[in-house]
């Protein structure tokens, strides 16, 4: 967005706000629904976090210093909600967040919002199996293919760590997908 | 097993699926909860409000305060009514019950009774035969 100073006026202004915020949404909604979907695998669960993500854009709109990009700081509203959903739900059930996903994976076969084929399925077992940093980043560039220097600033890590991370991920996943 | 590399390979899709409509019905959604905000902005009606129920809290202690203390003095009870009412609602052995020994000691000092007070009660009472016999 070239004038973001400007957008992020209207968005304060209530005479715009309205229109504004229509424009965001229909700019980001697709996008932040791909990412958190990645993340908590659900569609339920990712209308929730989407839905809270974007009420949390419009309540602190006003903070936003303008430091990051209004794309990153958006990005990451969405990343925090989605992670900090996983801890609620295995927190709820007295699980660990890898169990949760687990649990989120196996319901995959029977989601009818989920249409994948069995290689599909296999990558999303090879990537539940990562850490969870590789997981994102893995996810950002390859399913969302955003670039280094964008998730660099939504993770807040330097490029290069973010490299070595991406190819670390490859690496496991191919291997995985090798042996199964 | 063969080789497997993601780079090579045609994109894995992640076969995430969205219901019909979803991104329509999600921004009508949204927009319809944007409201409740704008009604936070009008905060110059609030100010208004919140000075004059600010003024208003201070005015009613301001009227509060010597009024309860008014009624604060009237509070002291008399004597006669405790008494009348210690008579009414409780039987001696009531009262007994809430006396302890250092009470009933403090009473009995007092209540002494003065022998020709005893002597002229009993040549008044007409049962003086009676108790002279005991």
């Amino acid at each position: 967005m070239q004038d973001e100073k400007v957008f992020i006026e209207r968005l304060l202004d209530p005479k715009t706000q309205q229109d504004a915020f229509r424009e965001l949404l229909q700019l980001y909604q697709k996008p932040l629904y791909n990412h958190i979907r990645n993340i908590v695998l659900n569609h339920d669960d990712t209308d929730d976090v989407l839905q809270n993500t974007f009420l949390k854009i419009f309540q602190n709109i006003a903070k936003f210093k303008g430091e990051s990009k209004l794309f990153s700081w958006i990005y990451r509203i969405a990343t925090n909600e989605a992670l900090t959903l996983l801890q609620q739900k295995a927190k709820k059930s007295g699980i660990s967040n890898e169990e949760v996903q687990q649990k989120e994976l196996n319901k995959l076969e029977s989601d009818v919002f989920f249409d994948g084929n069995e290689i599909q399925l296999k990558l999303q077992k090879a990537i539940a199996l990562l850490p969870e940093k590789q997981q994102l980043v893995f996810k950002m560039k390859y399913f969302e293919e955003l670039k280094y220097e964008e998730i660099s600033e939504i993770v807040d890590t330097s490029v290069g760590a973010l490299k070595a991370s991406y190819h670390l991920a490859v690496k496991k996943i191919e291997e995985y997908l090798k042996t199964n | 097993m063969k080789d497997f590399n993601l780079d090579t390979q045609p994109k894995i899709k992640t076969g995430f699926q969205v219901p019909e409509n979803y991104f329509e019905q999600f921004e009508a959604k949204m927009m319809e909860q944007l409201p409740q905000k704008e009604t936070k902005v009008v905060s110059l009606f609030h100010k208004k409000q919140i000075w004059i129920s600010s003024i208003a809290a201070v005015l009613l202690v301001m009227i509060a305060i010597p009024v309860y203390q008014s009624m604060s003095k009237d509070t002291t009870i008399e004597a006669t009514t405790l008494e009348n009412y210690l008579v009414s609602e409780y039987s001696t052995y009531d009262i007994i019950d809430k006396l302890s020994t250092e009470d009933i000691n403090a009473l009995e000092n007092d209540l002494t009774l003065n022998e020709d007070a005893v002597e002229s009660y009993l040549l008044d009472t007409q049962n003086i035969d009676y108790y002279l016999n005991q």
